[in-house]
């Protein structure tokens, strides 16, 4: 399960990440943050859901099951994904594949409207003046 | 010391902590979409350790196996609108693009 979440994470979600950071270039007089008074509030709403997240996990007494050897699990998994979790498997390949066709349809360039890009473009250049004066 | 469950619940009370936190302060929509990518990482740090501790089975790491596909999913089309919105607007700032209010 740790080797699925480094192989996805590294593969394709930092990449993406990446991609899309290097394609929005964002300019040197945007805040990344917002205001403090914001950075204050959202610390002490983070802060409070944690106490209590914290308050629940420590204060109950979890049905643990005596512990059993680590087993190897990616022969079950394999296994499970093919026979009693066959509906949900096929069910997120449907879901990816709707990702991966609205992705694609959002980034594409709309050729329709001739006037558009031709905007956009004229924007992104002043867009780039600005950026590099 | 040995570890045990509630090490784990409690990592992952803070990395949901910090994904709110990072989700609430955040202007760049990029750094919004990676706090919601630790808050998903924090569930399913709970799945797994649930499925170790409690349950001492499979159903937990089927769980998690389906909440990183569709976090895979759900980043893709996220970050597709966010280039989509930095090509019609020039900016990823969130409360820069507010074209329904006007």
């Amino acid at each position: 399960m740790a080797i699925t979440q480094v192989v996805v994470y590294i593969g394709g979600i930092l990449v993406l990440v990446l991609f899309t950071v290097m394609m929005t270039r964002v300019p040197q007089q945007d805040q990344l943050r917002r205001g403090p008074a914001t950075q204050i509030w959202a610390g002490v709403f983070a802060l409070g859901v944690v106490a209590v997240l914290y308050k629940v996990v420590t204060g109950t007494q979890w049905n643990e099951a005596a512990l059993a050897e680590p087993l190897a699990t990616t022969a079950g998994i394999g296994a499970r994904f093919m026979t009693s979790y066959l509906f949900p498997f096929e069910y997120a390949s449907l879901v990816l594949l709707a990702a991966m066709i609205g992705a694609a349809i959002l980034i594409r360039e709309t050729r329709e409207t001739p006037e558009e890009p031709a905007a956009a473009g004229a924007e992104t250049a002043a867009h780039d003046e600005e950026v590099q004066s | 010391m040995t570890v045990g469950l509630t090490h784990f619940l409690v990592v992952s009370t803070l990395l949901f902590g910090l994904g709110i936190y990072a989700v609430i302060t955040r202007r760049n929509a990029v750094g919004i979409l990676m706090g919601i990518e630790l808050i998903l990482n924090a569930a399913n740090i709970n799945f797994v350790a649930f499925a170790r501790y409690v349950e001492q089975g499979l159903n937990g790491h089927m769980v998690a196996a389906f909440v990183i596909v569709l976090a895979a999913a759900e980043a893709a089309v996220g970050l597709a609108i966010v280039l989509a919105m930095f090509r019609n607007y020039g900016t990823v700032q969130v409360d820069t693009v507010n074209s329904l209010k006007r």
